[in-house]
């Protein structure tokens, strides 16, 4: 048995095609290409046959591998896709802007505003004020926890556009803590109206407009 | 101990829901919370828009007092005159320049470590009330 191996690893048969072909299938996988194979005639199987088998076991693992790889990397471009269009819904969502009266709209801010969606909330209200020639808009913070002063400084940009627009801006909604936080952080909001919560808000938005809510005898 | 990096805008706010939600159980009230996770918001801020990107560690203090203290770290341009910065309303982007200092009155402490062309490290803490 040793010995009939031992004879076998003297003749190796077609030497350099072989390996010729070893280098073309090789070279072919490393260009991405898994399809090729060594050709093998099992009955001259000799001590280099096993290596061929094994080198097209391996590439036509590997290619599976990369079509299962590469299905993995399009579901998952696909959920970040999913993910991307949700949180653009949510942010619509979260950012309603209610006619609450006529000339008078209501934005409940709620959660985190970044520059990206303050720029946008904006830019929704300024159109919507012209749409529905609003007079009075409320701005309500109650939903946000945190007010720092890029938040505070887009308060303060978006009262001066709604204002030059001609239509007036309420901030209500505030809370005890943030109002605290407000003062500490040195940001001035002197010059924006604001009042305690939504309900004061809307009295105020009739009051500038001459009316007056009565209630019935 | 927690570390967390900033390199996106969505990052400041995941630092300081981060900040807020340890101060919480740490023990401190929702004046002190809404405090923290502001001045951490600016701190935070002030790195993803100077540096764009840095590190953020909070720990929990226990001896002597009971407290937090968040680090900040970036390699960004550094800060040249850390006292003109600390300066209310002093800002070379043109914004408000509240950060800094609104940062130092809602903390208990605040330490600048800066070196022009070698990056920024900042220090605050606050303790709990006794
Ligand atoms: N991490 C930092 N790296 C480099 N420079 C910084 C850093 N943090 C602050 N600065 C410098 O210090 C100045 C003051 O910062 P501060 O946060 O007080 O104000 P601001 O960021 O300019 O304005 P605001 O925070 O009110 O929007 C900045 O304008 C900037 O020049
Ligand atoms: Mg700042």
């Amino acid at each position: 048995m040793a010995e009939s191996k031992k004879s076998q690893n003297k003749d190796i048969n077609n030497l350099d095609k072989r390996i010729e072909a070893i280098e073309e299938i090789l070279a072919a996988a490393a260009g991405g290409d898994f399809s090729a194979e060594i050709p093998i005639v099992m009955e001259e199987a000799d001590v280099l046959t096993s290596v061929e088998t094994g080198i097209n076991i391996l590439i036509s693992d590997l290619g599976d591998e990369v079509v299962q790889s590469n299905k993995r990397a399009d579901q998952l471009q696909e959920k970040l896709d999913l993910i991307k269009k949700q949180r653009q819904a949510i942010e619509e969502l979260s950012t309603p802007i209610i006619k609450m009266w006529d000339k008078v709209l209501v934005l409940p801010l709620i959660g985190t505003l970044d520059t990206r969606r303050s720029q946008k909330l904006t830019e929704s209200l300024l159109t919507e004020i012209a749409l529905t020639q609003s007079k009075v808009t409320i701005l309500d913070i109650t939903g946000v926890p945190t007010v720092d002063s890029a938040v505070a400084n887009h308060l303060l940009k978006t009262v001066a556009s709604v204002k030059l627009l001609g239509a007036e801006c309420v901030v209500t909604g505030i809370r005890p803590e943030v109002a605290q936080t407000i003062v500490h952080l040195g940001v001035d909001l002197t010059g924006v109206e604001t009042l305690s919560n939504l309900s004061e808000g809307l009295k105020w938005a009739f009051n500038r407009l001459n009316m007056r809510i009565v209630e019935e005898e | 101990m927690t570390t967390l990096q900033i390199k996106e805008e969505a990052d400041i706010v995941r630092v300081r829901s981060t900040a807020r939600s340890i101060a919480r159980g740490i023990g401190f009230g929702l004046v002190d919370q809404t405090r923290i996770s502001t001045a951490v918001s600016e701190l935070a801020r002030n790195i993803y828009v100077y540096a764009r990107e840095g590190e953020v560690l909070i720990e929990e203090l226990s001896n002597p007092r009971h407290g937090i203290r968040i680090t900040f770290t970036d390699k960004g341009p550094g800060i040249e005159d850390i006292e003109l910065a600390e300066k209310d309303g002093w800002s070379s982007s043109g914004s408000m320049g509240k950060g800094l200092p609104g940062a130092k009155r809602l903390m208990d402490s605040m330490e600048i470590l800066s070196k022009p062309g070698e990056g920024t490290t900042i220090i605050v803490a606050k303790w709990l009330p006794e």
